[in-house]
């Protein structure tokens, strides 16, 4: 028996509240909260506890790491880094990263990719109060009256109305580092194709996709049911509703604010109900 | 089910006529909370510990005798912020 704060613990709680000092006191408390998925940061996820219709909520590396590409095993930080930001080969020429920080809901569990095993077995849920994504404004040209060709990049910032956090679709994969033999679960949200009159898609209006956000029900038919291929496909490509959701621009250094969310007011831009 | 809170906004807290700032944070599987007061006061690092006789208490990381009672009533203005619970209904 231990005392902790003058408060009678176990023994494993208080192992587990001296090895939180030590984390606590090597945490950097002036981090914001935002995650840009290019830094391949932490985000708090739901993982399903084995056997049990509990879950826990635990950190994920967001993009997910496979075991190998193209037959050449990642197993060590220096050859996910290249695989990821991409590198010159012995010849000069640049290969391009690969980004894994979504994943395809209409195609995740095809025979050749690398998510298959985890929709199919390691599914999570992501928690999230709120994304960004870009629109593409093609402003009219003064002197032609046409739209010009390079697209303006606005920032938009986008929420659930009246939740202060939501589910996202995700599907995790654990992966050690060789050389270290430090093991973390990565992760990838999943999208799908956000249609015709969504909010998302006249937000997201180049590339028309969107996270798969699931509702309450859905969210614990994903983490925890045993659920056949065409049902894990059927959820993955959930519209949540767009009336449910709201976008706000914001500014365009959002990054650099304090607030990245906060509001911000574009002249000339038209608004987002009209665009479409 | 006592609400685990997930909810990772920063909000604030009014403990006897002081603002103080609250932001949450994950760290490994756990959720501290950090509060900053207004005035010259340190900050403290809240943590929701499971006990033997209270089944669960508020505490700071690290411990600190001396400001036990300020973690309480911080922590229940906490707890309050997040009533009523908001989390899976199942």
């Amino acid at each position: 028996m231990c005392y902790y704060n003058g408060q009678k613990v176990t023994h494993a709680e208080f192992i587990m509240l001296k090895d939180l000092e030590k984390k606590v006191a090597s945490y950097d408390f002036l981090s914001t909260d935002l995650h840009d998925g290019f830094v391949y940061g932490n985000i708090a996820a739901l993982m399903p506890i084995p056997g049990k219709k509990d879950f826990e909520i635990v950190q994920m590396e967001w993009g997910f790491i496979p075991d190998t590409w193209f037959g050449k095993p990642l197993d060590t930080r220096e050859k996910v880094d290249r695989w990821r930001r991409g590198y010159k080969d012995p010849s000069g020429k640049f290969i391009p990263g690969i980004t894994t920080l979504n994943a395809i809901g209409e195609e995740m569990l095809l025979k050749n990719k690398i998510y298959r095993s985890s929709a199919l077995e390691r599914r999570c849920l992501v928690l999230s109060s709120g994304f960004f994504e870009w629109r593409h404004h093609f402003p009219l040209n003064k002197r032609t009256g046409e739209p010009v060709k390079t697209s303006l990049k606005i920032p938009h910032y986008i929420t659930v109305k009246d939740a202060p956090y939501f589910f996202m679709a995700g599907i995790y994969k654990p992966w050690t580092d060789k050389e270290t033999g430090e093991t973390v679960n990565t992760v990838s949200i999943v999208t799908t194709a956000a249609l015709e009159g969504h909010l998302m898609a006249k937000v997201h209006n180049t590339k028309m996709r969107m996270p798969t956000i699931l509702n309450e029900d859905l969210a614990w038919e994903w983490l925890f049911n045993p659920i056949s291929e065409e049902r894990i496909t059927e959820i993955a490509a959930t519209q949540f509703p767009s009336e449910r959701m709201q976008a706000c621009t914001i500014a365009k250094d959002f990054k650099e604010q304090l607030e990245p969310a906060k509001p911000f007011i574009y002249e000339d831009l038209p608004m987002i109900e009209s665009v479409l | 089910m006592e609400n685990p809170i997930i909810d990772t906004k920063p909000f604030t807290v009014n403990l006897n006529g002081d603002v103080l700032q609250v932001t949450v944070h994950l760290i490994g599987h756990n959720i501290i909370y950090r509060i900053v007061f207004p005035d010259n006061r340190p900050e403290l690092k809240l943590f929701r510990a499971k006990g033997i006789e209270n089944p669960k208490f508020w505490t700071s990381i690290p411990e600190n005798l001396a400001r036990i009672k300020e973690t309480e009533a911080v922590g229940q203005l906490i707890f309050d912020h997040y009533n009523p619970p908001v989390l899976l209904k199942k």
